[in-house]
């Protein structure tokens, strides 16, 4: 198998109005490349931060996070920051999408941080545009859209740049049914076109239906949990 | 990077309203600056041309006391000395017989000796010109834009009055070269021959000094040997030195305008911290996702500064234009009043000097960029976290109130120190001025808290939930509204601040005045000759002024200028009777023991400003020319010059330095009721006498204070140009917030709260948050006072006064803060007012 995320014996507290509060005491698991894994749990139980971690936007208290091979304890905030640009794509619960930036200004922006010219981010921008069936709706700012729309501009910018590993944090958690199994199947097609990795925290069945592991996390262990048959 | 700064200006765009604010705070920061500063300089800048085109390119002048240097002097250097580049001057004032107050600078030269020193000689249009200035009694040149407004045409005769005596001047031509170009400095000059100035004042055989050129090197060391061994003692020979003159007299006006104007810059720099903070805090979530998806904390902040620098650009540019607007506005209350404080009379043009441009152009960005990188860096160490929630920052913010307060005692404590250890320095006192500001203001946040967290408990149990609410919206927001309530704080204190010192100062001359006029009629020749001292009330005159019946007893008075180690001094040569001496306001010194030493011996009295500038004390000694040594009998208060004077009694003065005449002469009626009758007797007197001018003791008083309301009425200005930039930052704050709440707002509508309860709830907290920024800002405006009167008045001028108190400028100070808040607040309230709920919450 080859590994693409690997975490190893973290331990990770928070410190919440003068009291710490434990949500890992001792956590490994590894992702194959490629491999599709959901993440569930009741609410607080630390699955975002587990996201976090994964993305060095957080770091553990104790134990490794190796993403790509990088371990990202080595790396200060800024190289976490250019790690996170060219190896992983975002997708929030929320969109998160720049309001003050057209439809297709959001999608070239990890392009262009990566370095590449306005005019090619503009072209591959038009094509996953046209992918996600939102070509016509280019110049419109986030506000105008439906969250439906919105979250197809999120997933398209978060798989954009080809990065190898997808974290994806509730994506249809904003979403009525229906909209959510669209939004998804876009997801799960976009992540395998692209050979990529998604680590996907979610409450939804129909999130865990497309996935390939599903890991739950309870009382600070990580457990794997058994397939439905 | 350029969609991340197109993200930040499009969200500059989109709320246009702060945007707008933002630009309007820098441009009126950047336009007092500029403004004070262009019209300073312009005011200026007329008399700083006269002096050096005057001064010419002498090195070294001779000059003596108040009657001048022989000529037979000039003679005997060009003869037996051998000197050839050496000029003799008179250059004495003369007033108009037709325009009461308007003076002319005559400036008598040789015109055989000119060349090699000035170019005042290019208003000859042939050689017969040249021999009618030459030999024609009373010919003079003058500017053609004088001529021309005064409808004066070559050959057309000035009347002017001259130590009360009326004489005609013939214009024989004009001076006007491309040199002096529109010079406003030309305006008021007649030049004369020196043969016909020293008649024009009656001045036989004597000049106001000699001017010389001497090589440089070696050759000019042994010439001052020689010309030092060669001068009588009574000459003071010394080098022209070209700094100094009004530049340095109003120096100490000039450095505070120049702080007022920086502070309205400093609020005007709040105005900016505050938009760029505010926008940064709102974009909390935004930067976190872009940090999320690879952007850099460097990014960010490079983006935040863009931003800050385009509303920098955009607002200096305003401000550059609304600034040379406000200093033509201004040249008139600035050229008026160095031309009251100083005596000179200076032209009314604006001159743009491409320096101040750039220093306000500066600035601008400079505050702008510096108050941005505060928020930048916060917008830099925003964590990627998914949710920073509001409760967060506000946290943050709460903590930090300890941090900031303890950094700001220690600035007020560097504020402190600094003044004890910066000697007479203005400059460093402003510096401590600023510290003590800035260090209260750090502090003042950590109060607010404190005192809402009582208010809340407070108001929460008198009128419920509601009233809690409104405490809760200071308290709960202090991240958002600490910056706008600090504008608030440091312009209404600065307001309290200079209206005590000026009340305070004004008080102090009123007092002043009061007790230096004695007399009840005073009777003086008209205008004063620095250098020639031959004008002088007639001796009948005065025989016939002090024998009138209503006549108690009289006081003379002598004003010359004389050498001393300390340069030329002023000194004020009377003769009091007893009761007139008493009421000098002594600081120093017994004033019983001063009117003996006065009478007796070889003493003067000090005035204040004198003492403080030279550090003497009673008992130093001061030489004046000719050796004279005098003892310090005592140091007064006196305001009426900054350079500060001697008196002494006036028979040693005419004793030692020949000259008994008067200039002024006091009358003291027989009881105060017979004041206006004296004046009546007077005025009935003169005509076929002298033309010589005429006050009431009333009258004087009535002109000194309005000279004094007059000087102020730039800090008037000043103020309300201070106020208007805080009003700015208010409203700019409050509109960010009721932004911010527009969704607490919707909440609240939805859940059955009137428009009318919204207006109220915005009104009351705004009205609330003014008056806490009103009380807090009453120990800051009483502690600048302090400083404006004890060290940055003592150090600007040497002038002592007590401090004034008035209860009602504390109560107009809470009142200013309270209704500027809720000026500001308006215009967000009718928004909030006006915004439907149902599209907030559908846009959240």
């Amino acid at each position: 198998m080859n590994t693409l995320v690997s975490i190893q014996g973290i331990a990770k507290s928070y410190s919440q109005a003068g009291r710490q509060q434990t949500i890992y005491h001792d956590v490994s698991v590894d992702i194959a490349a490629a491999q599709k894994v959901a993440l569930v749990g009741r609410s607080g139980s630390g699955k975002t931060t587990l996201l976090n971690l994964v993305s060095g936007i957080d770091l553990p208290d104790r134990g490794q996070v190796i993403v790509n091979g990088v371990d990202l304890g080595t790396l200060n905030e800024t190289q976490r920051s250019l790690f996170r640009r060219h190896h992983i794509g975002f997708v929030f619960q929320f969109f998160n999408l720049i309001p003050t930036l057209t439809v297709i200004e959001n999608l070239r922006l990890p392009l262009e941080l990566k370095g590449e010219s306005s005019a090619q981010a503009a072209s591959q921008a038009l094509n996953l545009l046209d992918r996600v069936g939102l070509l016509e709706r280019q110049t419109c700012f986030p506000d105008a859209l439906s969250g439906g729309e919105q979250q197809r501009v999120a997933l398209a910018r978060a798989l954009i740049h080809r990065p190898p590993l997808v974290l994806a944090d509730e994506p249809t958690g904003n979403l009525d049914a229906d909209t959510g199994a669209l939004v998804l199947a876009l997801l799960n097609e976009l992540v395998e076109e692209n050979c990529a990795t998604l680590l996907m925290v979610t409450h939804s069945a129909d999130a865990t239906a497309i996935v390939e592991r599903t890991l739950e996390i309870q009382a600070g262990e990580l457990t794997e949990k058994p397939r439905a048959a | 990077m350029q969609l991340i700064h197109l993200a930040g200006l499009r969200y500059l765009q989109r709320h246009l309203w702060l945007t707008i604010l933002a630009i309007v705070g820098v441009a009126l920061g950047v336009a007092v600056v500029v403004s004070i500063d262009l019209a300073n300089q312009s005011a200026l800048k007329s008399f700083e041309q006269a002096s050096s085109a005057l001064q010419g390119r002498a090195t070294h002048r001779i000059s003596a006391g108040p009657m001048g240097v022989d000529e037979q002097l000039f003679r005997d250097l060009r003869i037996k000395l051998g000197l050839r580049t050496l000029a003799p001057v008179i250059e004495a004032y003369a007033t108009s017989r037709d325009d009461a107050g308007v003076r002319f600078h005559v400036f008598g030269v040789d015109s055989l000796s000119e060349g090699e020193f000035r170019d005042l000689g290019s208003g000859f249009n042939s050689g017969d010109d040249f021999n009618e200035f030459l030999t024609e009694p009373f010919s003079a040149l003058m500017s053609k834009t004088t001529a021309q407004r005064r409808g004066l045409n070559k050959g057309d005769k000035l009347w002017l009055n001259v130590n009360g005596a009326h004489v005609a001047v013939t214009i024989i031509g004009f001076i006007e070269n491309a040199e002096h170009g529109q010079a406003t400095w030309l305006e008021q000059l007649l030049v004369m021959d020196i043969a016909s100035a020293q008649e024009l004042f009656s001045f036989y055989g004597r000049l106001s000094r000699i001017e010389l050129i001497l090589p440089e090197g070696e050759e000019r060391q042994a010439l001052l040997s020689q010309i030092e061994e060669f001068l009588p003692d009574d000459v003071a020979f010394h080098e022209v030195d070209r700094n100094a003159g009004l530049t340095q007299l109003t120096s100490a006006f000039r450095t505070n305008l120049t702080a007022m104007s920086l502070l309205a810059l400093l609020v005007g720099g709040f105005i900016i911290y505050n938009s760029i903070a505010f926008s940064v805090i709102q974009r909390r979530s935004l930067f976190a996702s872009l940090r999320a998806i690879g952007v850099t904390g460097k990014e960010i902040a490079g983006s935040v500064l863009v931003e800050a620098l385009v509303l920098a650009m955009i607002g200096t540019v305003f401000g550059l234009v609304l600034g040379v607007l406000l200093a033509n506005g201004l040249l008139g209350l600035v050229g008026r009043t160095v031309s009251e404080l100083y005596g000179a009379g200076g032209g009314q043009q604006l001159h743009v000097d491409s320096l101040l441009i750039i220093k306000g152009t500066l600035l601008g960005l400079g505050i702008s960029l510096l108050a941005a990188f505060l928020p930048a860096r916060e917008a830099m160490n925003t964590l990627p976290r998914l949710a920073l929630q509001y409760s967060a920052a506000e946290e943050k913010t709460r903590a930090y109130l300890s941090y900031w307060a303890a950094v700001g005692v220690g600035s007020m404590l560097a504020a402190l120190l600094l003044i004890l250890l910066s000697g007479k320095s203005l400059v460093l006192s402003f510096v401590a001025l600023f510290l003590w500001v800035i260090g209260y203001v750090l502090i003042a946040p950590q109060l607010i808290a404190w005192i809402a967290k009582r208010l809340h408990s407070v108001l929460g149990r008198l009128f419920g939930l509601l009233g809690g609410m409104v405490v809760q919206g200071i308290h709960r927001s202090l991240s958002r509204s600490k910056i706008a309530l600090a504008a608030l704080i440091i312009a209404v204190a600065t307001t309290l601040g200079v209206t005590m010192m000026i009340d305070s100062f004004r008080s102090a001359v009123t007092d002043w005045i009061g007790h230096s006029l004695q007399a009840n009629v005073y009777v003086s020749v008209p205008g004063h000759n620095k250098q020639i001292k031959f004008s002088a009330l007639d001796i009948h005159l005065v025989q016939q002024l002090e024998e009138m019946a209503l006549v108690r007893t009289t006081s003379e008075g002598r004003r010359a200028w004389i050498e001393s180690e300390y340069g030329e001094v002023e000194v004020l040569a009377i003769n009091v009777p007893r009761e007139g001496f008493m009421s000098f306001h002594v600081l120093q010194g017994d004033i019983e023991q001063a009117w003996q030493d006065f009478q007796h011996s070889d003493s003067v009295m000090i005035s204040e400003s004198f003492a403080y500038r030279h550090q003497l004390n009673v008992g130093d000694g001061i030489t004046l020319s000719g050796g004279h040594h005098m003892q310090v009998s005592a140091v007064f208060r006196d305001y009426a010059t900054e350079q500060g004077k001697l008196v002494m009694q006036r028979d040693r003065y005419a004793r030692y330095w020949q000259d008994d005449g008067i200039d002024t002469l006091g009358l003291y009626a027989l009881s105060d009721h017979d004041e206006m009758p004296l004046m009546r007797d007077v005025e009935a007197l003169l005509p076929g006498h002298q033309a010589v001018s005429v006050s009431s003791r009333t009258s004087i008083q009535e002109n000194t204070i309005s000279v004094f309301d007059r000087t102020f009425a730039i800090t008037d200005v000043l103020r309300l140009l201070t106020l208007i930039v805080a009003i700015v930052g208010i409203l700019s704050a409050l509109m960010a917030l009721q932004l911010e709440r527009a969704r607490e707002f919707a909440l609240l509508r939805s859940t059955g709260m009137t428009i009318k309860q919204v207006w109220t709830l915005v009104i009351v907290e705004t009205g609330l948050m003014g008056g806490l920024a009103g009380v807090l800002a009453i120990p800051l405006g009483l502690s600048i006072s302090m400083m404006l009167i004890y060290v940055i008045n003592r150090r600007s001028f040497g002038w002592s006064m007590e401090p004034l108190l008035d209860p009602l400028q504390l109560l107009s100070a809470v009142l200013l803060a309270v209704v500027a808040a809720l000026a500001a607040a308006i215009y967000p309230a009718y928004r909030m007012s006006k915004t439907s709920p149902a599209l907030v919450l559908r846009g959240e």
